[in-house]
């Protein structure tokens, strides 16, 4: 019993970060059609952002507000300048981002050198938290929460504003909302950069958590990809139930099957994708 | 005169035979460095080409290749070193291995079009990579396969010569380039041709469009497979890098900055970023960011890539003269 | 290959209570037609009547949601595309669908190619397979554009494309032909040519055509379908439709 409890905890706090770091990449591929590599470099330059405030300032808090701002900042940069122009060209976007994934895992190699740096978190995440014989890391407890409380903020968003029906008519049907008078454009540029920003937040909690290294934007993304494959496109609950199925699948293999790790990770993938191509959320094309 | 003449498939050839030329003639008096260079530049150009069958002929965007180059390179790296089969058993083998994958990856791949047939063979190649990594007893995880000879040819030469090898893979590279050179320019390859302009239209003409799809896939995937297997005997080890994302990409650079849809461009690309990516980082540790450069030009100003800017000037010569 | 139904061969092509849903949108309703073979039947209603989408049923490019289709007696619905083609069917569309970067000549010869089973040869030049060419040569006779044999198909004029378009069909010898809106967007002369060239069709290929001009339908055509939101609403020779007040009404009518 005690086994089955902390696995599923784990598992869950597990999807919360998938949650972060595929609901992003779920967003873009939604409002795009577009599979983000570079979103590994937005998950790590959060990360080293919320190092360097953190060192500087102490300030935990300061550390997420400004990981979340930069990166969602210079999401919406790269949207506008870099991947605006190659709609519909899957061949160019795929090496267009991953040129600009390679940029940014050199360039912070340069800033910050190889070795896996990390950064405190507030000392009330510290610890655990016991309900008998169970011990619950209160920092895992935070990145459920974390991911609870952004996806109730993206879901009122989507659902109860007027921007979120925007955002949401424009995935629908592009064409359409243009002619709406709705500004794709700008659409675009927003989406992307909310993407990036929830990576950018997951990078921040990821330093705290375990640590940040060049190398890490290639380890993650994979884990993007799942979330995105199983969800389907531009689906926020399908993220969400995404990132559960993948992060309690993956972790009960984990613990079960050790020696299969990564196959516990792909293989729902493989059967989603054999039962529906666009994912469980997705919507037919 | 003559050289208005002669058409840019005769210009192409011409070019073609100086580089073989050059292959042959070269290699005996250049430092060890750069004949090793060109060997790998050879086993790339083979699986660029195949890739270029998919992405430029077919317009099937496939992120996956690199899974078909690992499952023929871990084939005859397997064989080779822990079962000690000769050379034509794992080439066999190797390619029959990838090509099977290919089969099987195809059936799910093709369940889709533009950009989810793109995420399944990303996923794909990550299920391999995974698999790879995991299966320590097979593959050996991490730590890769090593100790794997040169292939026993009963040849009069010692194949672990760096310029002999070269010949070897020269002559492999010579016959698949003929074999994908004939097959772009038969009847089947005319079809991909056709389902890239337009699948509906191939569809009303008659065309099972999903049955050629399928084939190129499977084709494309043993030529990768038999890269792979060249691969191993050329490095004498193979290790999970061969299958991972950067190296997925990297084969789609190489198609894309040579020019996608010419065949001749994947080669000319495969030479291209193995020669960038070694000579640079001989001259500065920001190697990777030189590569991202090229990445984000060549999508960005220069999608055509070397033979489109070629075209584009032999137009312009044309004119001139 | 015929089925015998009750005695008879069966129509050239038949639809059977045809219905095609696209979500909450029912494009074609319960559709029944029955074409002869040989004849020529326009089929004609205002924008959104939904003849371009009984068109793609018939000729396979979406699922049927419900009903029959049948060419000769013989059950199509649930057959692949490719399939009906080798059964006789043949198509146009009315936005110009070729091959844009290659040859009228190359457009042609992988048409003529579609029902061969030569088209997995993958060692052989294509080039060398002249019975092909010459087929495609005597075509594009036929059509009168032999001279633009070697234009890449991207620079033709948009008439000469939709020659092509037709061409590209001839080339299976069909025996039902759907032209989906041959004279779209062309200028008088261009429409005038490619109405003689429908006239000039061999008489034992059954015609249906999707035209919007309407001198052209009721000229070309021996009995008329006028679509409405999907169903059949009227049905008549071309006399019966010109005079039809209903029709005029759809068309002309106070509730567009």
């Amino acid at each position: 019993m005690e086994f089955w409890v902390t696995q599923i905890f784990n598992g869950i706090s597990y999807a919360a970060l998938l949650f972060l770091l595929g609901g992003g990449m779920t967003l873009m591929f939604g409002i795009m059609k577009i599979v983000n590599i570079a979103h590994g470099a937005f998950y790590l330059i959060g990360g080293y952002v919320g190092y360097v405030i953190v060192r500087h300032t102490g300030n935990f808090y300061l550390a997420l507000l400004v990981g979340c701002l930069v990166v969602g900042f210079l999401g919406m940069v790269i949207e506008r300048f870099f991947l605006r122009d190659l709609e519909g060209q899957e061949i160019r976007q795929m090496l267009m981002t991953m040129g600009i994934l390679l940029f940014f895992q050199d360039l912070l190699l340069l800033i910050f050198g190889g070795y896996p740096l990390s950064l405190d978190p507030p000392d009330w995440c510290s610890g655990s938290i016991n309900f008998g014989i169970y011990y619950f890391p209160v920092l895992r407890i935070v990145m459920i929460g974390a991911a609870a409380l952004a996806y109730m903020i993206l879901w009122w968003f989507q659902a109860k504003t007027r921007a979120g029906a925007i955002m949401r008519a424009a995935v629908d049907n592009k064409e359409v909302a243009q002619g709406l008078g709705i500004n794709v454009y700008v659409v675009t540029m927003g989406v992307f950069g909310l993407g990036a920003l929830l990576a950018g937040f997951a990078g921040v909690i990821g330093c705290a958590f375990t640590a940040i290294y060049p190398g890490l934007e290639f380890e993650v993304l994979p884990l993007s990809f799942a979330v995105v494959i199983v969800g389907g496109r531009g689906s926020l609950k399908g993220a969400m139930v995404g990132a559960l199925v993948i992060g309690l699948i993956d972790n009960f293999g984990k613990a079960l099957f050790p020696e299969l790790a990564y196959f516990t990770l792909f293989f729902p993938m493989a059967i989603v994708l054999a039962w529906r191509p666009t994912g469980l959320f997705g919507r037919e094309e | 005169m003559i050289l208005k003449g002669l058409g840019s498939r005769g210009w192409l050839l011409i070019a073609l035979g100086v580089a073989i030329l050059v292959l042959i003639v070269l290699p005996p008096i250049l430092p060890t460095f750069i004949v090793i260079l060109l060997t790998q530049s050879l086993i790339y150009g083979i699986v660029a080409m195949s890739l270029d069958l998919l992405v430029g002929y077919t317009k099937m965007p496939s992120l996956g290749h690199g899974a078909y180059f690992a499952i023929g390179a871990y084939t005859a790296a397997i064989l080779a070193t822990r079962y000690n089969c000769g050379f034509g058993v794992c080439l066999l083998s190797g390619v029959g291995m990838a090509a099977g994958a290919a089969a099987v990856f195809g059936f799910l791949a093709l369940r889709a079009a533009g950009v989810y047939f793109l995420l399944i063979t990303l996923a794909v190649a990550m299920c391999v990579w995974g698999i790879i990594y995991q299966w320590m007893s097979m593959t050996g995880g991490e730590n890769g396969i090593s100790g794997i000879n040169r292939p026993d040819l009963g040849l009069p030469v010692d194949l672990l010569d760096h310029v002999y090898f070269h010949y070897f893979i020269l002559a492999v590279f010579i016959i698949s380039l003929v074999l994908i050179f004939l097959l772009v320019r038969s009847p089947f390859g005319r079809t991909l041709v056709g389902i890239r302009d337009s699948e509906s239209r191939m569809k009303v003409l008659g065309y099972n469009v999903w049955l050629h799809k399928h084939l190129a896939f499977i084709i494309a995937g043993a030529f990768a497979g038999l890269g792979g297997v060249l691969f191993a005997y050329f490095n004498r080890f193979v290790g999970p890098d061969e299958a991972d994302l950067a190296q997925c990409l990297e084969f789609l650079l190489m198609v894309s900055i040579g020019g996608r849809g010419t065949l001749f461009g994947a080669g000319i690309g495969a030479f291209l970023i193995t020669f960038l990516r070694n000579l640079v980082s001989v001259y500065t540790e920001r190697w990777l960011m030189i590569m991202a450069f090229v990445y984000v030009i060549n999508a960005k100003y220069a999608p055509e890539g070397v033979m489109g800017f070629a075209k584009r000037f032999k137009m312009r010569v044309e004119v001139a003269v | 290959m015929n089925s015998i139904r009750g005695g008879a061969v069966g129509h050239a092509l038949e639809c059977q209570d045809l219905t095609k849903r696209f979500g909450g949108l029912e494009a074609v309703k319960q559709v029944n037609l029955q074409v002869e073979a040989g004849e020529r039947r326009a089929i004609i209603g205002p924008n959104g009547a939904g003849k371009t989408t009984l068109f793609s049923l018939i000729s396979g490019l979406y699922p049927v949601t419900s009903g029959r289709i049948r060419t000769f007696g013989q059950d199509i619905t649930h057959l692949p595309g490719h399939r009906r083609t080798y059964l006789g069917l043949g198509r146009t569309f009315q936005i110009t669908n070729l091959f844009p970067t290659l040859t009228v000549l190359e457009n042609l010869v992988i048409a003529a190619m579609g029902l061969k089973r030569m088209k997995f040869s993958m060692l052989r030049p294509l080039s060398t397979y002249r019975d092909l060419y010459e087929r495609a040569d005597e075509v594009l006779k036929e059509v009168g554009m032999a001279e633009k044999r070697d234009e890449v198909v991207r620079n033709l004029s948009y008439g000469e494309q939709r020659q092509v378009e037709v061409s590209l069909a001839l080339i299976s010898n069909p025996r039902v032909l759907l032209l989906d809106e041959p004279t779209a967007g062309l200028s008088p002369a261009d429409t005038a040519m490619m109405t003689e060239m429908i006239h000039q069709l061999d008489s034992r290929i059954t015609l249906l055509l999707i035209e919007h001009n309407m001198d052209v339908a009721l000229q070309a055509a021996s009995r008329i379908t006028v679509l409405h939101q999907g169903i059949v609403f009227e049905e008549g020779n071309p006399k019966q439709i010109r005079n039809s007040s209903r029709v005029q009404e759809i068309y002309f009518g106070s509730e567009e």
